[in-house]
């Protein structure tokens, strides 16, 4: 009997799968916030890359203006590589080809007001305390209407992303990274944060995981160029 | 990582709102920095005044709980009750200008009402 019960009290408080996913997705949200909220406080975010402690911090003005040096650099270089076409032009070559991409700028216009209407009659519900089942409604059209946006949008960027302009934007952001990335040398008993590459070309050269993952982060604290 | 997400959820919670209102109130500081703010702090600002606004709707009984159960509600909600305001704050000089001085006067001449001149 007591045997039983004590059986009984291992099935109950056993772990499962499930919980266990749970509780890895709880942790990895709670580690995220915690960088969200260092990022937020400090324009910093830290990380670890092959036992290395790196940390991407806002650009100074300084380091700003010399990227926006670059860029002008980076757009006159790819203005003499015949590789590379201005945005307008690529737009007017896809036009021929049948893509129309101004006609794609105007369907996300379209649906933004779409999903207006749809935000109005929501909000007017919310405000009137309707059902679940009259929210959902609406709740699942703008849904549906942002998805749509996105997709449009993702195929709008994939089909732009070799024009001048998106190439010395991406260089940009890169360059940025570069310059805000630093990582973490002990000196004496005392941590000191350096350049984490001497030069560009040696971070372009350096591990594309590492490149990736600063990038990333590199994006948060630059926001928009 | 959603970053934006996230932003929402630290800016939805008791410290944030707590501190946001403190910051308003007593001038203490949100972040490191006190100027050049980043581009997403400034969001983050932006999401603890939206909550804010909604938290206090909430409180007021403006609306239920049930707008905090999805950010598609959330965003609706306030969409509808900023568009609502734009609407009365277009319709608010059209009415004042059907309640135009000779109108207005008309209705309310006691309000306005001067001593009448006295007829020599």
């Amino acid at each position: 009997m007591e045997k039983e019960k004590n059986k009984k009290e291992v099935k109950e408080t056993k772990i499962t799968d499930e919980k266990v996913a749970k509780i890895k997705q709880d942790l990895k949200k709670s580690i995220d916030l915690s960088k969200i909220e260092e990022l937020i406080e400090q324009n910093t975010i830290e990380f670890y890359h092959d036992g290395v402690k790196y940390r991407v911090r806002r650009p100074t003005y300084k380091e700003k203006q010399q990227a926006y040096q670059q860029q002008v650099e980076k757009i006159t270089e790819l203005l003499d590589n015949k590789g590379y076409l201005m945005e307008d032009v690529l737009k007017e070559k896809y036009k021929n080809k049948g893509i129309d991409i101004d006609k794609m700028t105007q369907q996300i216009t379209a649906l933004e007001t779409k999903k207006a209407n749809f935000q109005l009659k929501l909000g007017k519900l919310l405000k009137e305390k309707a059902s679940d089942k009259d929210l959902k409604i609406y709740r699942d059209e703008i849904a549906q209407v942002q998805e749509e946006q996105i997709m449009i949008s993702i195929k709008k960027t994939n089909l732009l992303q070799y024009s001048v302009e998106h190439q010395a934007l991406i260089y940009v952001y890169s360059f940025m990274t570069y310059l805000i990335l630093e990582k973490e040398i002990v000196k004496e008993k005392e941590e000191k944060w350096i350049k984490a590459f001497n030069t560009y070309e040696e971070f372009a050269q350096s591990k594309e995981d590492l490149i990736n993952e600063a990038s990333a982060k590199a994006s948060l604290v630059i926001g928009r160029v | 990582m959603n970053t934006l997400k996230y932003l929402r959820e630290l800016a939805k919670t008791d410290y944030y709102q707590t501190l946001y209102n403190q910051v308003k109130e007593l001038h203490l500081k949100l972040f490191k920095n006190n100027r050049d703010l980043s581009d997403i702090q400034i969001r983050f600002i932006g999401f603890l005044n939206f909550y804010s606004n909604l938290f206090l709707d909430c409180a007021l009984g403006e609306i239920g709980d049930t707008v905090f159960t999805d950010e598609i509600y959330e965003d609706a909600y306030m969409y509808y009750k900023h568009n609502k305001k734009e609407d009365t704050d277009q319709k608010l000089p059209s009415s004042k200008s059907s309640t135009s001085k000779g109108k207005l006067q008309d209705n309310f001449q006691w309000v306005f009402k001067r001593p009448l001149k006295k007829v020599t």
